[in-house]
């Protein structure tokens, strides 16, 4: 075997040379994979009009009031929409994989806590909900509800931000629900005088769902129950800003140590814009800021893109009348079929959908169904990039048996819907029914 | 000179020197009236010792009155030198096949009659006064009638062969006397005793004729015994003259006497000892004796094989089949000797052995099997022999009186690297309590006995969290045997092995270094850097136990295979098999290289070697069995080595500078200046073509690194990819360039001074800068010697398995069920089902996600009693707080988080075949025989002999 003297050393340079290219071995981080779910569990409050439903009939579900563990016998039937009025809290737990249950509720707040409409989801456990535009103070009085959804004590803590910065509240931390109770909190109690507050709940233990009642007497009054926003973030889209509402406040809080600079894109009905005095705001860090949003943004139904330097948690108040206000907060882009409640036994009309494209091109399709979760009809919209359409869902079925709407997503699609009873407005954003969850990515190791 | 005259007449006869000691006494009482003495000399193809015993013939104070020689067909030219000496008149010859006693016989009826009769041997030389030493003896007493002189060994001359001889209840002829034990006049006094040898026997002429002289049925063996026997029943005294002399080669019991056709076989002696016993035993003891001897040789006959020495047992079947097969020759031998008797066996009792004698030496033989096992250099084989001259050029031999460490710089070494080993194991070698073991990295601990080994691999089902029915890794057996004697601690096995790796291996690469180079410093250099080179890739402190044992293996497996191409032979291609299984039990990647290594060899041995190496492959592959073939199906788990599957990464400057990435690596810069001497190495002509073999060998590891680098495999318990760990390879290429170095050094002493210092340097860098960055970083860390936890053992000690819960949910999560404390070294590689297994992940996938109450209860139905998750992910514990069902405990740390499933657990059941034991059974016995053929064969091989060694007569 004759081997030149110079072949190994540049063998070897070549081999490592090779090695600089080759692909890491090494897995890194697993994304999440999404897990169908078999068992949802929500809680709705007491004293208000529920109405639950799924995206294909489960397998049984269990509903019970609390305290006591009351079976509510109205809302177990798994295969249709269902109405009922609660008494007291109620846990429901629905059984089935992908079934997707999911319910709402609805009432109409009296005098003393705004007297609006309220129409919001019965929330399920969530590991943080952030709130933001809660006050405690000044006619504007908001309540915490923790509903425990286990047999087992669940353990919460809560943070609080102001206009003036961080709140220290006192026994804000370590708050005990007991199972199968619900624990009620004025956030006057821990934070007092505060017309604007920005709330964080965190589950340190066990498992409760977070329900935020919000009330104002002042000039722009009513109530709302509102959607979690989602946490601190640098980019977000806050979707569903109704058409023709007349009163539209920016919430913002930048819990960062950092000042935040901030700036709103508006996804109109043509496309998207920057409003004038919005491109560069100052967000103080630690703080709840409130901006005015102008009214030049125009009448139509629109979303606004918030981009900022430091993570930061943010809604839109939104007033149509003097008598009531609704929240628009910022939402997840549908990663599946969203259900929207028609008929919630309240009284109030069809919602009006306000649905944004933030990215590309994307298309939604819309189906009608009955309580007996017959279809009844279906429509597709096309949903330019950038651009925020309104859909009345009126041209979808002329049935009065219509029940719920399913919004079944193509592309990234984001949106709200917007529901009015008399003077009363309310506002929920769309989430995907819970049929998948992300989870870790597990794997066996030996 | 003639014979009457005392002396022997013959030209240039050497002649023996007279020492002080050894002066006869200046009066012997029997002068006055000197007794008459006939001497026989019988020879058989003695001519190689005759010679010098005729001229120890020709200058006795004493000489006989007669001689008379008689040859025994010899075909040497001993007849010849017999008649020179004794002339053509005094010369009888015997057929070929005569035995000594009628040889003897022969001569003595052509005596003349005397008073007394000497018998001599061809290779057995006397002093000037042995004949009068005897004669001083014989006439001391009237019931006297054998006499025998002080044998020493032929051709040391200084050591003891025998002093009066006697026979155990055994068969074994004893002496008394230690191994090789000099003489120093401890035994001179003369005593009773049960027999002497023939050589040199004097015996009284009536005796020999009312008994017979010596037993024709005893032609060769035990004649001297059997006839010390008879004469003590006729109511005789043998007795030893210490004063008397005789130097005997014993070159018939050596087996250096050249054979012919008639010679006795080799089981000859056995037999004739099995003869001797049976033929004088009392009647009352016969029947015990008898049977016991049947018994007794069964028993070494598997003794003889399990100590590698099949001809000996063969032997002994063989002798017993003559004995027992002739019951009539029995009883005549029996009826003969009862006939003489005068007295019972009981009164002369005290000249035999005691009774225990026999099973000390069967101890000795014990431990002489097992060093010859451990040490197979210090015994004589056929079969692995791998010391050898040191081959030092004679001017580099050390001068007189050179220091301790000059003589044995490689014990030295050693010493030293044992010395470093503890220091750097601080705090490894015992842990805070009785249960502490050493575990860490990849490294689970031992077990608490030797006993769950031996269990897990034969047990039909493991109990490690989801029950496992897979075969259980291979190296549990090789594991299993080192762990037997130290039973209840079989963690020392593991712990030595980690701890003194460097010791370990600078051994075996110092054994193969002694095939590489006569240079003495440069070889122990090499094999210190190699043993470093180990700790500086990181898997000791890693605690990766296959790379170890690998990598200590390896140069064992290099040895064995150039040995091979010395001499080939199937033996020594089954016993390379052997020790790639050994390599490849631990590190299955082994397997490849070993396969790579063999076609580069066949390639450059040509096929002379073809057949060894393909017989090494097929034993190392029948030794690793299922093991194996599980890898072959999953190719990419060759890499998955003994223990936990732990990922690893190295970049490319890691791979360069021969590091495996990871917590235990050692610095890079300590390599730098190898890749570059190893280039240089290159430079010399002569010395080229070995360096651009190990060039080669070094690229083919790195090859294998690389590629490794970029690879990735999977486990049977599920998905996940763990990056392989690729140390057994960096070694490899780093060896060869070591070696490359290593085999240049010579070539370039001729160099400047300053160009030489610069070298020296480089090549210190490596082992000084290692060796100093283990000596200060310690072996420890993730490597600890604590008790296992892991899961806390509250939980550890309650019913039903733990699930344990790792990671996050934004960069996944790792789930495992474990029993007690977790498995136990070897159990790792146990998998469950694949639908079990399956299931698990699944459940704790929505677990994870959205748990459902089914969730629970499927995980109770897998067995899991409690969820652990140690240093949680607040993501995971909110999820799983969120199950219904869940009970939280309390956790032993504020990081981590414990769960209690309702109710109680269910029992899983998952047991392979019945016939699984079988499994486990073939390959402990694989292994077991694989060990006793790798230990070293024993063959009848000619002990030194006269010319061989120093021979001062």
């Amino acid at each position: 075997m004759r081997i030149r003297a110079t072949t190994p050393p540049v063998l070897a340079i070549a081999l490592i040379v090779g090695a600089f290219f080759l692909p890491d071995a090494r897995e890194g981080a697993r994304d999440p994979r999404p897990v169908l779910v078999s068992r949802t569990a929500y809680a709705c409050p007491g004293d208000v009009r529920v109405a639950a439903g799924q995206m294909t009939p489960a397998r049984a579900v269990k509903a019970v009031g609390i305290p006591g563990g009351r079976s509510v016998g109205s809302l177990e039937k798994p295969d249709r929409w269902r109405l009922t009025k609660t008494k007291r809290s109620t846990v429901v737990q629905q059984f089935g994989r992908g079934s997707g249950g999911t319910a709402f509720f609805t009432t109409t707040a009296v005098e003393a806590d705004g007297g609006g409409l309220i129409v919001a989801s019965c929330p399920p456990t969530v590991d943080e909900s952030w709130f933001v535009g809660l006050g405690s103070g000044a006619k504007h009085e908001s309540r915490l509800e923790l509903t425990n959804l286990s047999d087992v004590i669940a353990v919460a803590d809560i943070s609080l931000w102001g206009a003036d910065g961080p709140i220290e509240a006192v026994a804000a931390k370590g708050i005990v629900i007991k199972p199968q109770q619900t624990q009620s909190l004025d956030v006057s109690k821990l934070a007092a005088g505060e017309p604007e507050l920005a709330v964080r709940v965190e589950r340190r233990r066990g498992a409760f769902a977070v329900t935020a009642f919000d009330g104002s007497r002042r000039v722009f009054g009513g109530s709302e129950v509102p959607a979690p926003t989602r946490a601190p973030r640098r980019n977000q889209v806050l979707t569903g800003l109704p058409a023709g509402a007349r009163n539209r406040t920016l919430l913002v809080v930048n819990p960062s140590t950092s000042t935040s600079r901030l700036s709103v894109s508006v996804l109109g009905r043509r496309g998207t814009f920057s409003p004038r005095g919005l491109e560069a705001v100052r967000i103080p860090a630690g703080r709840v800021t409130t901006l005015a949003l102008p009214a030049g943004l125009g009448s139509d139904g629109l979303s606004l893109r918030v981009q900022s330097e430091q993570p930061v948690a943010a809604v839109v108040r939104v007033a149509e009348a003097k008598d009531d206000y609704a929240y628009i907060t910022s939402a997840h882009e549908l990663a599946g079929p969203a259900l929207v409640p028609v008929d919630l036994g309240g009284g109030t009309s069809r919602p009006r959908l306000t649905l944004s494209a933030p990215e590309a091109k994307a298309r939604v399709t819309l189906k009608g169904f009955d309580r007996q979760m017959k279809q009844l009809g279906s429509e597709r919209h096309e949903l330019p990039a950038g651009t925020t359409s309104t859909v009345a869902l009126t041209g979808l079925t002329d049935s009065d048996r219509l029940a719920y709407v399913v919004v079944e997503p193509q592309g990234n699609v984001v949106g709200s819907a917007t529901f009015h009873k008399d003077e009363g407005i309310a506002s929920i954003p769309l989430e995907a029914a819970p049929v998948r969850v992300l989870g870790p990515d597990v794997r066996l190791v030996g | 000179m003639s014979i009457e005259q005392g002396g022997l007449a013959g030209p240039n006869w050497p002649e023996f020197e007279l020492r002080d000691d050894e002066a006869p006494p200046e009066e012997h009482h029997w002068l006055d009236n000197p007794p008459t003495v006939g001497a026989v000399v019988v020879a058989h193809n003695g001519a190689r010792w005759l010679p010098k015993v005729l001229g120890s013939f020709s200058s006795m104070f004493y000489a006989p009155t007669a001689w008379r020689a008689v040859d025994v067909g010899s075909s040497d030219g001993s007849a010849d030198l017999l008649r020179d000496a004794f002339g053509a008149e005094r010369i009888s010859f015997a057929p070929s096949g005569t035995g000594f006693g009628e040889a003897a016989w022969m001569g003595v009826e052509q005596l003349p009659h005397t008073d007394w009769i000497w018998l001599l041997h061809d290779d057995a030389a006397v002093l000037p006064g042995t004949l009068a030493g005897l004669l001083d003896v014989a006439t001391s007493a009237e019931d006297i009638a054998v006499v025998g002189p002080k044998l020493r060994e032929w051709p040391s001359l200084k050591r003891l062969l025998e002093v009066g001889v006697s026979i155990t209840n055994t068969g074994t002829r004893e002496t008394g006397l230690e191994t090789g034990e000099p003489d120093a006049g401890q035994h001179d006094w003369p005593r009773d005793v049960l027999a002497v040898s023939s050589a040199g026997m004097l015996v009284r002429r009536d005796v020999w004729d009312d008994l017979g002289g010596f037993d024709p049925a005893l032609p060769m063996f035990f004649d001297d015994i059997d006839f010390g026997w008879r004469v003590a029943r006729a109511g005789h005294r043998t007795r030893t003259a210490p004063s008397a002399v005789a130097f005997h080669a014993e070159a018939t019991w050596r087996g250096t006497r050249r054979r012919t056709a008639g010679d006795v076989p080799h089981w000859e002696a056995r037999r004739a000892a099995l003869y001797t016993l049976l033929a004088n035993t009392s009647r009352r003891r016969f029947l015990w004796q008898y049977l016991r001897l049947i018994v007794g040789s069964i028993l070494r006959f598997f003794g003889f094989l399990l100590g590698k020495d099949p001809e000996s047992a063969s032997d002994e079947l063989l002798a017993l089949r003559s004995v027992y097969a002739h019951p009539l020759e029995l009883r005549e031998a029996r009826r003969t000797r009862a006939a003489i008797a005068r007295r019972n066996v009981a009164d002369f009792k005290h000249l035999f052995p005691p009774f225990w004698l026999p099973y000390r030496h069967g101890l000795d033989a014990v431990v002489e099997a097992t060093i010859a096992m451990v040490k197979p250099e210090s015994v004589e084989t056929t079969g692995r022999r791998s010391a050898f001259d040191d081959g030092t050029p004679l001017d580099q031999q050390p001068e007189e009186q050179p220091s301790f460490v000059y003589r044995h710089p490689w014990l030295i070494t050693s010493l030293a690297l044992s010395a470093l080993a503890v220091v750097a194991g601080r705090g490894l070698f015992s842990g805070p309590d009785a249960a502490a073991v050493l575990h860490g990295g990849a490294l689970p601990p031992a077990p608490d006995s030797a006993g769950d080994w031996w269990r897990a691999i034969v047990e039909r089902s493991h109990p490690v969290g989801l029950p496992s029915t897979g075969i259980p890794p291979v190296f549990l057996v090789p594991l299993a045997i080192a762990a037997t004697p130290v039973w209840v601690v079989p963690g020392i096995v593991v712990s030595i092995l980690m701890l003194f790796a460097v010791p370990l291996a600078a051994l075996s690469a110092h054994r193969l270094g002694r095939r590489l180079t006569t240079h003495r410093a440069q070889r122990i250099l090499w094999a210190v850097s190699y043993a470093l080179s180990i700790v500086a890739v990181g898997a000791v402190a890693e605690g990766r136990l296959g790379t170890v044992v690998a990598l200590v293996v390896l140069p064992i497996v290099a040895n064995t295979a150039i040995q091979i191409a010395d001499d080939p032979g199937w033996q020594k291609g089954v016993r390379l098999g052997i020790w790639i299984a050994v390599a490849a039990a631990f590190a299955p990647i082994a397997f490849l290289l070993c396969v790579l290594g063999l076609g580069l060899f066949v390639f450059l041995e040509r096929r002379w070697v073809l057949r060894d190496a393909l017989i090494a492959v097929l034993t190392s592959a029948a030794l690793l069995g299922p093991w194996l073939v599980q890898r072959v199906l999953h190719p990419a788990r060759m890499w998955w080595e003994a223990g936990f599957p732990i990922e690893a990464h190295a970049s490319a400057i890691d791979l360069l500078f021969g590091r495996g990435g990871g917590p235990g690596a050692a610095p890079i810069w300590f390599n730098v200046a190898l890749p570059v001497v190893a280039a240089l190495a290159i430079v010399p002509r002569r010395t080229r073509h070995n360096v651009l073999l190990c060039w080669v060998v070094a690229l083919a590891g790195l090859s294998v690194a690389v590629l490794g680098n970029a690879m990735a495999f999977t486990t049977p318990f599920g998905p996940a990819r763990i990056a392989a760990w690729v140390g057994v390879p960096l070694v490899i290429w780093v060896a060869g360039l070591l070696t490359a170095v290593m085999l240049a050094v010579p070539e370039v002493m001729g160099l400047p001074r300053a160009a030489l210092a610069t070298l020296a340097v480089a090549v210190l860098l490596l082992p000084v800068g290692i060796g100093t960055w283990w000596l200060v970083r310690g072996t420890d860390h993730p490597l600890v010697n604590d008790v296992p936890s892991t899961v806390p053992a509250y939980i550890a000690a309650d019913v039903g398995s733990t699930l344990v819960v790792t990671g996050s949910v934004e960069r996944g999560a790792g789930a495992r069920v474990v029993v007690d404390g977790g498995p136990f070294l070897g159990l790792e590689a146990a998998a469950p089902s694949r639908d079990r297994a399956h299931e698990l992940q699944t459940t704790v996938a929505r677990l994870l996600a959205r748990p459902a109450p089914e969730d629970v209860e499927r995980l109770s139905d897998l067995g899991v009693s409690a969820i652990y998750a140690p240093d949680v992910d607040p993501g995971i514990a909110r999820r799983i707080d969120g199950a219904p069902g869940l009970r939280p405990a309390g956790s032993d740390s504020p990081r981590s988080r414990v769960w209690v499933l309702p109710g109680k657990p269910a029992k899983l059941s998952a047991e392979a075949s019945p016939w699984r034991w079988l499994v486990g059974g073939g390959m402990i016995s694989a292994w077991l025989v694989a060990m006793l053929l790798t230990a070293p064969v024993r063959r009848r091989r000619p002990l030194p002999t006269l010319g061989d060694e120093g021979d001062d007569l």
